[in-house]
């Protein structure tokens, strides 16, 4: 227990979650602080004011710095500044939740420290030289231990939840001026992107694979959809090699990797890149004609028959 | 304009398995290539180049020996130079080690307007190497990017910011970060590959990179998820109707 | 006794005069015609300026195989007549022509050779004997054209082009054949010749002539004469600068062809070893981007197409509504024979010709019908090579020959996986190498193939098919999850370079087994084996499994039930029926109770599965083939559908599956022969029901 650590996340979220990581860590007798980023959008996190963000951290973080004047979109090399700074003399980590301006903060911070660094972390926890990071490697197919001996320890926390809540006194707010950036960065344009599914959200999924002989028979899962609540996923070869859906829908590696309390796999055979993106689902059901697909091993409940038959029983089930 | 692309020579990642009876990773005797999102920066690179202005591109990979077969696919796709590093290493999770090194090569050769790179690579998924590159180079980094224009001492690519796709302009010397949904990289023939003559490769040494590991991966165990695999029998009516009683109970319904 | 009946020759023409205006026009339709045929025959050059004769003979192929199909294809009009309509066209155009012309030299050879040797007379049993021929000859040119002209004006067939230059011909002949007749009622008339009788249509037209050459009459046939004279002499020059030309073409392409190399078999462009191997730049040329690049025996066998729409009629593409037609395809290339050599090969609009290149099933249906023999597949093929070489693969096809690289499957399924229901099987260290204890070298190599060793459905037709094999106690082995992929999807995308390395695996991995002969259920798999294999040195001879469970079958070495009482609809597959492989093996495994499909034997309709289009997305269609070809075959009233291939297996089972689940349901041969393997006694551990 104790030790020094500097969290930092573009959320509120991610921000509470990786400050309840080195919360952990560092015990009562550490020291979490949290970095936000207030820019001409608002704060980063999200642009949630500084006091949002503070109360959300009640308990979790000692001290919330917030740098202003940070610019017109966060940069990572403008964050990159901020946490070198936040970061002082030294910590024991550095804890980032991963977006898309994270990793070039991370990376860059570790450069200048010539820290350890790992990416896509599950969790962090103390080993005999520093910290240990644990994280999926190789596509999904293991999970590794990393020993980052070297300080402050930058993590970059791949996407996740945080369960808990909020509560004690909100850290003080400080408020300091971002350093300028190293180079001019022109803003050209932007555009809004408009996303019409958030699968890493959803609470329950229902993903449709190579089982479905044609595009039309996705028609099928439907009333399914509707009885569960969920959202519609998919495997790779459905969403890339046949387009039947939009790459968003797709689940696994390349694609989402979804969390939810019941995922449900019609038709699909299961290979690791998927399997990868369904990990953290809590309850795993498997419709599937094949008994030997490797899903068969990795779902809790399996269903050896035919969608096409089963999928109407099963609405009619929940009816 | 110099445009360097660098390309890492990776274990192709759809073959690699967990051993369980050795408990380890098997990643010996699989085949090898180009990482996927490196591909994309070459293809984005080959893009620029066929543009019309005068563009020398060259490609830089790590890994010996067993790269230069990578490394002449690279090629083949359109990179007029190869630069081959000797000497090279198996942790893809020291990203940092990796820009240290990299930087360094890049010091000793001529230097290039902007290095375009994948935004991670196909074994680590990390992501930092090229920040950190850009860091110890004091270069702007551009990641990811959707789609991207280069002229005379600047770059202008337009940036997936996640529910925002931003456009920015930024002066060169500069590190960019590809991302995979940018192009289908070309796929060069097995000729085309064989055509390429030796002596479009150079090798680079290491020199007194600083090549001390910064991570170490200390254990692994299997990536599955222990599921309970229970199977529920009978007609299609039967099993749905189990499945259905057993979410209940399990309640997720 | 004499017939006193001689030949007039040119009678009411002044006969100097007529002589030489004939033969100068002669002289200026033979300067005509030989110049239209050196063009076309210079058209014909390939890249580098290689020339017909050369390229095509260079090849040293056997000549007398080749000069007895081309003659027997001309003489007997084998091809042609395949098509009753157009036989009945067809045939008496042709035979009357050839007549005619030789009727027309005969009379050459009297009054312009033999005149000058001696008293010779076109005349007496001889004449009147070539009267009666000849007239028949022209009634039967008469009639053919009249066909040809309704079947084209009239009834116009969606797959028949309508040509201008055709047209003419067909005017021309017409008017020949008619005017012809005109003129000799006429003389007839005139002559009053009871042999002029033989004679027999201008004898009945003469009727409506005066006995008497009367002035206006004379007047009247020296301008038909003239006319006449004139059809002849444009039809001649027509020969060299229309398509009327396939006269000459069509055989010179015939004899041009190899006839070793199969239906089914492809081209070998380059040799991978020997390009490296060799030290110089390799000259590979990777397909035709362009019409310089066609090599000369396909630049006169795409000149040899007259648009008769067979290809078009039987291409299964074109029936599913996809941008393919062959006959269309082989127009291009013959009109671009005639352009820029630099520019692109079938010119039209890039994405058109790469959506019909791309939809092609590489079924060789249009192989079959063509009566040129024109070998439409190999420039699709080529075509393909070409923008493979020119990098312009989508993601999917990409995907596809990376996957082929990596995972040594199409399917980009980890290599771990292949075939790993194989081992689940009570006999499986038994048969598969390299587990199996090593003793006598097996007599067959069981090939699984990507397909069944990958998808579950396509697995059972293994198992069944080893179990038969146990029962016979056929000595065999199998590659089990070692077995690479075979290349052939690397081919047929058109990466010849991607193939040969597979290939060189899969052959290395083949004769490691010491197996004398292979066997496999994928036709893909077997003729690739049988015929592009050879060019890497392969020589071990390969079957079909229904070739080998009917030959088990005959000989007693199965023990079984007799066959249920349902019928079950047989689909040959195209890869098979279209090289040759008899339909009665796979009918004889099916004990009888099959019944055939309309479209069967070498007319098979394929089942949209070959040509790699099985491992992509096909662009536009309309419809699937598949579901043409399954509601063809459940037409036939047949409870079950019965099929030797996995790709046909998989595609039907689909069509089937969009029809709901009390459609017919399609099973392989040897599923249904298994299914009447008698069950033995307990302690027998083969028989597993």
């Amino acid at each position: 227990m104790a030790g020094r650590f500097v969290v930092s996340a573009a959320s509120v979220a991610d921000l509470q979650r990786v400050a309840a990581a080195a919360r952990e860590l560092a015990g009562a007798d550490g020291r979490v602080e949290a970095v936000a980023l207030q820019g001409d959008g608002g704060l980063a996190p999200a642009g949630a004011a500084a006091e949002q963000v503070a109360a959300a951290l009640g308990g979790l973080a000692d001290a919330l710095v917030v740098y202003d004047g940070a610019g017109a979109w966060l940069r990572g090399d403008v964050w990159a500044a901020c946490l070198l700074d936040a970061l002082g003399d030294g910590a024991d980590g550095l804890f980032v939740a991963d977006a898309p301006a994270a990793r070039e903060a991370a990376g860059r911070v570790a450069a200048a420290r010539g820290a350890s660094c790992a990416s896509m972390c599950d969790a962090v926890t103390r080993g005999a030289d520093g910290l240990v990071a644990t994280r999926s490697i190789y596509g999904g197919v293991a999970d590794g231990s990393i020993s980052l001996p070297l300080a402050p320890a930058v993590c970059l926390f791949a996407a996740g939840k945080y369960e808990g809540e909020a509560s004690g006194a909100a850290p003080a707010v400080e408020r300091r001026r971002a350093p300028a950036p190293a180079y001019q960065a022109e803003w050209v344009a932007e555009e809004p992107v408009v996303k019409t599914v958030d699968l890493a959200a959803a609470p329950v999924v229902v993903s449709v694979g190579r089982g479905f002989a044609k595009a039309e028979d996705i028609e099928l899962v439907k009333p399914l959809l509707e009885r569960l609540g969920a959202e519609l996923g998919c495997s790779r070869p459905i969403a890339e090699d046949f387009k039947w859906l939009p790459q968003e829908r797709q689940v696994g590696l390349t694609g989402v990797t979804v969390s939810p309390g019941l995922y449900v796999a019609l038709g699909i055979s299961g290979q690791v890149q998927h399997l990868a993106g369904i990990k953290g689902a809590r309850v795993v059901v498997s419709v599937n004609n094949d008994a030997r697909a490797p899903i068969t091993r990795n779902a809790d409940y399996v269903v050896v028959g035919d969608l096409y038959k089963v999928v109407p029983e099963l609405v009619a089930a929940l009816s | 304009m110099r445009i360097l692309v660098i390309a890492k020579h990776v274990v192709d990642s759809t073959e690699i398995r967990w051993d369980e009876a050795r408990g380890e990773v098997l990643l010996r005797n699989l085949p090898t290539k180009i990482s996927d999102y490196d591909r994309n920066a070459l293809e984005a690179a080959v893009v620029i180049k066929e543009g019309g202005d005068l563009v020398d591109l060259d490609v830089l990979m790590v890994g010996g020996e067993p790269a230069l077969k990578t490394l002449k696919e690279a090629l083949a796709m359109g990179a007029d130079k190869g630069y081959l590093v000797d000497g090279g290493w198996d942790d893809p999770f020291d990203p940092l080690r990796t820009a240290c090194v990299l930087a360094q090569v890049v010091g000793g050769l001529e230097e290039p307007d902007v290095i375009l790179g994948g935004l991670v690579s196909e074994d680590g998924y990390n992501g930092i190497s090229g920040p950190a590159l850009a860091q110890l180079l004091d270069w702007p980094y551009v990641a990811p990017v959707l789609e991207i224009e280069a002229g005379d001492g600047w770059v202008q690519a337009v940036l997936d910011g996640g529910d925002v796709r931003r456009t920015v302009k930024v002066p060169t010397p500069c590190v960019v970060g590809v991302d995979s949904q940018m192009n289908v990289p070309r796929l060069p023939t097995v000729l085309q590959v064989m055509k390429v003559k030796s002596d479009r490769t150079v090798k680079v040494p290491l020199g007194d990179a600083d090549t001390s590991a910064t991570t170490t991966l200390v254990g692994a165990k299997s990536g599955a998820v222990e599921r309970r695999k229970i199977v529920l029998d009978g007609s299609p009516q039967e099993s749905a109707a189990k499945l259905v009683e057993s979410l209940r109970q399990e309640g997720v319904l | 006794m004499g017939i006193d009946y001689v030949r007039e020759y040119l009678p009411f023409l002044p006969h100097t005069a007529t002589l030489v205006a004939m033969y100068s026009c002669v002289a200026l339709v033979a300067v005509l015609f030989v110049w239209g045929f050196v063009r076309r025959y210079r058209r014909y050059r390939g890249a580098g300026g290689a020339g017909l004769w050369a390229a095509v003979n260079g090849k040293v192929l056997p000549w007398g195989p080749r000069l007895s199909r081309a003659l027997r294809d001309v003489a007997l009009q084998a091809k042609v007549a395949e098509r009753r309509l157009p036989a009945a066209l067809h045939l008496p155009v042709f035979y009357g022509t050839v007549l005619l012309f030789i009727g027309t030299a005969i009379v050459v050879v009297y009054e312009d050779i033999l005149r000058w040797f001696g008293d010779f007379e076109l005349g007496g049993l001889f004449y009147v004997t070539f009267e009666a021929v000849l007239d028949a000859a022209g009634l039967a040119l008469v009639v053919g054209v009249a066909v040809a002209m309704v079947r084209r004006f009239i009834l116009r067939p969606e797959h028949l082009l309508p040509k201008l230059s055709t047209t003419l011909v067909l005017c021309g002949l017409l008017f020949m054949g008619v005017s012809g007749f005109f003129l000799e009622a006429y003389r007839i008339a005139a002559q009053q010749n009871a042999w002029a009788s033989a004679a027999f249509v201008g004898y009945a037209l003469s009727g409506l002539f005066p006995t008497a050459a009367d002035g206006a009459g004379v007047r009247a046939y020296q301008v038909l004469w003239w006319l006449h004279a004139a059809a002849a002499f444009s039809l001649i020059v027509g020969l060299a600068w229309t398509g009327f030309s396939h006269v000459f073409v069509v055989p010179g392409t015939v004899a041009s062809h190899d006839p070793r190399r199969p239906r089914t078999g492809l081209t070998t462009p380059f040799n991978l070893i020997a390009a490296m191997e060799s030290d110089e730049d390799v000259e590979a040329v990777a397909g035709t981007a362009t019409t310089a690049v066609i090599a000369p025996g396909e630049k006169l066998a795409a000149d040899a197409c007259v648009a008769c729409g067979r290809c078009h009629q039987e291409c299964p593409a074109r029936a599913a509504g996809r941008p393919l037609s062959p006959r269309d395809l082989m127009q291009d290339v013959r009109r671009s024979l005639g352009g820029d050599a630099g520019g692109r090969a079938a010119a039209r609009p890039a994405s058109d010709f790469e959506d019909a290149v791309w939809s092609c099933t590489n079924c060789y249906a249009c192989e079959q019908a063509c009566p040129a023999r024109i070998r439409h597949v190999d420039y699709v093929l080529d075509f393909r090579r070409a923008l493979v070489d020119e990098n312009r693969l989508d993601e999917q096809k990409s995907g596809v020959l990376q996957a082929l690289d990596r995972n040594s499957n199409p399917y980009r399924l980890p290599s771990h996986e292949r075939a790993a229901w194989l081992m689940d099987l009570p006999y499986a260290e038994e048969v598969t190498f390299g587990v199996a204890e090593p003793g006598e070298p097996p007599e067959y190599l069981y090939w699984i193939g990507c397909g069944a060793a990958y998808d579950e459905r396509s697995s059972q037709v293994v198992r069944a098919t080893m179990d038969l094999l146990r029962a016979a106690g056929v000595s065999f082995v199998t590659l089990g999850p070692a077995e690479p992929c075979c290349g052939e999807p690397a081919k047929r995308l058109g990466e010849e370079g991607r193939f040969q390395l597979l290939a060189m695996v899969a052959i290395e991995m083949i004769r490691e087994t010491g197996a004398q002969k292979i066997v496999t259920h994928c036709p893909h798999g077997l003729n690739t084996f049988l015929y592009e294999y050879p060019a890497l040195g392969f020589t071990i001879p390969a079957v079909h499994h229904a070739e080998l469970l009917a030959e088990l079958v005959a000989a007693g070495r199965l023990d079984l039930d007799p066959a249920g009482e349902g019928l079950t609809a047989y689909h040959e597959p195209c890869n098979l029926a279209r090289a040759g492989r008899p339909t009665a093996a796979a009918l004889a495994v099916l004990g009888g109770k099959a019944v055939l499909p309309q479209r069967s034997g070498v007319r098979t309709f394929c089942c949209g599965g070959g040509g790699a289009n099985a491992f992509y997305q096909v662009g536009r269609e309309e419809t699937r083939i598949s579901a043409l070809r399954y509601e063809e075959l459940t037409a036939t009233g047949a409870g079950s559908v019965a099929v030797a291939c996995p790709h046909c297996l998989t595609m039907l089972r689909d069509a089937a599956g969009a029809e709901g689940p009390d459609a017919p349901q399609v099973l392989d041969i040897a599923e249904a022969l298994r299914a009447r393997l008698r069950v033995a006694g307990p302690d027998d551990g083969d028989a597993e029901v």
